[in-house]
């Protein structure tokens, strides 16, 4: 019996520190209206990935999207995305058919990351291709594109207004892990 | 109940009693928890948060650079052009022979450039006698909540306007400096909420030559707001009751609009008792009718924004 409880506890020792994280609080997400001349860039993005797991989060505080614009970018806090009523946009997800073996590859890897995005107050179920990139056994980059529909976020884009802001953005993902665990 | 079986070439799992079965169990499910645990708390101490030492000014208090008639606290922002397109049209009560008044047009054309997000300057010209008109705006105070706390935003503007048609009896003495008029505005506003902005102009006009038996100087307390509608429309009022100097029988400038917000442009569908787009005319209460009696006239502004200069946008608002 003793043999047991042993053998249970440093496996319950091993899965508790067997959790890595890569991390960092400066990763940058930009998106572009397609066809128009609408583009912003947030570069204090939250984001970590568990590399035993695959597990991706992502935070974002709305307010941190800059434009050279500034008339665009009171019309996407103030009309657009309403950034009082809704100041932060997340992503939890995990990257498919993850295994932590990958991390014994050095290189950039194509993976398909999917996962709950919330924006606006509304949240949906992405999939996306993406790249990972790993060197010397740690994950250091991740990076998406992918397009979304505003009208799937409930963002309010008046017929006025369609033609110079568009129904559709691509978003660009690029996170840097400078901190890793 | 052991294994007692002795050839054991294998590893039998030991039959566990209920006991150790529970432990054990719990065992795992707290390993499975945990992890599960870790993958909500990846972020935790990470997240993004708002500096709490930092600033955060009001944005938009209202969507364009004119209340309705006359200006509001907002300033074009650095590097942008303001330009405006404003027609006022003669008195609704014309009827359908007159087209309620679209008949008649006054206009006014005017540019507004933004040296910095506090400063601008801007020149225009009324067909209305023919004017020339030019100001400079300046943002003295912002609202703001944060590290500095602000109520409210206050902007200053000086005018000057050039009537520019000839003189009515060229045989006398004509001086040019009876031509000029200025006027000047401190302008305070408070958005109260998303949907609601106040806005507070005392006011002085003084007319160079003001017409035989009006005050040269005016002074005037006007008051208006804004409520928004929805994220593209709102509902603007404008009110100029004149304080010190109003001539006799004559009806303060009182004006609403509904304004309509599309990517660059503001169209503004105004609703006034006057026809005259310069400020020194309906401060003065010039040209301006009874709203009571159908003196009212549609119209309309159109604003466009155009960005001059690119640069690199900081964050920063000043």
């Amino acid at each position: 019996m003793k043999k047991l409880f042993v053998f249970s506890f440093a496996t319950a020792l091993a899965l508790s520190s067997f959790a890595q994280k890569a991390a960092t609080r400066e990763g940058k997400i930009s998106f572009q209206a397609k066809e128009h001349d609408i583009r912003a860039e947030n570069k204090k993005v939250s984001s970590a990935v568990n590399t035993a797991t695959g597990d991706v989060q992502f935070s974002l505080l709305m307010n941190n999207f800059l434009f050279e614009k500034e008339l665009m970018q009171e019309h996407f806090r103030e009309k657009y995305l309403e950034t009082d009523k809704f100041d932060k946009s997340t992503f939890k997800g995990k990257i498919q058919n993850y295994n932590a073996s990958i991390l014994q590859k050095d290189g950039v890897h194509d993976v398909t990351v999917e996962g709950d995005l919330t924006l606006h107050g509304v949240t949906k179920h992405v999939t996306t291709p993406g790249k990972i990139t790993v060197k010397g056994g740690k994950l250091t980059n991740s990076y998406a594109k992918f397009t979304v529909k505003l009208a799937d976020y409930a963002v309010k884009v008046p017929a006025a207004a369609a033609g110079a802001v568009g129904t559709t953005t691509d978003i660009i993902v690029d996170a840097q892990y400078d901190i890793q665990q | 109940m052991r294994n007692t079986t002795s050839s054991n070439k294998h590893f039998h799992f030991p039959q566990l009693s209920p006991m150790k079965h529970l432990f054990f169990s719990l065992l795992l499910a707290t390993c499975a928890s945990s992890s599960a645990f870790a993958q909500d708390d990846m972020l935790d101490g990470l997240e993004p948060t708002k500096d709490s030492a930092a600033t955060e000014y009001v944005e938009a208090t209202f969507k364009t650079v004119r209340l309705v008639n006359g200006h509001s606290t907002e300033v074009p922002y650095k590097k942008s052009l303001q330009m405006m397109i404003q027609h006022r049209f003669g008195e609704l009560k014309g009827g359908a022979y007159e087209l309620w008044g679209l008949d008649q047009a006054y206009m006014r054309i005017g540019f507004e450039y933004g040296f910095t997000n506090r400063l601008s300057a801007g020149f225009g010209r009324s067909t209305t006698q023919k004017t020339y008109d030019g100001h400079i705006k300046y943002k003295l105070l912002r609202q703001s909540t944060g590290k500095k706390n602000m109520p409210v935003t206050a902007v200053w503007i000086s005018q000057i306007t050039a009537a520019s048609q000839k003189w009515a009896e060229p045989n006398r003495d004509n001086y040019f400096s009876s031509r000029l008029n200025y006027v000047h505005q401190l302008l305070i506003s408070r958005k109260f909420n998303r949907n609601l902005s106040l806005q507070i102009m005392p006011t002085l006009v003084h007319r160079n030559l003001a017409p035989r038996g009006e005050a040269s100087d005016q002074v005037s307390i006007g008051m208006g707001g804004r409520y928004k509608l929805s994220g593209s429309t709102a509902l603007n009022v404008e009110y100029y009751p004149i304080i010190v100097g109003k001539t006799k029988n004559t009806y303060n400038s009182l004006s609403a609009c509904l304004d309509i917000e599309t990517g660059g442009h503001v169209f503004q569908i105004t609703l006034s008792n006057t026809t005259a787009l310069n400020d020194n005319l309906y401060l003065t209460n010039q040209l301006n009718g009874n709203w009571l009696k159908g003196g009212i006239h549609l119209g309309f502004n159109l604003m466009r924004v155009f960005n001059v200069g690119s640069h690199e946008s900081s964050g920063e608002k000043w």
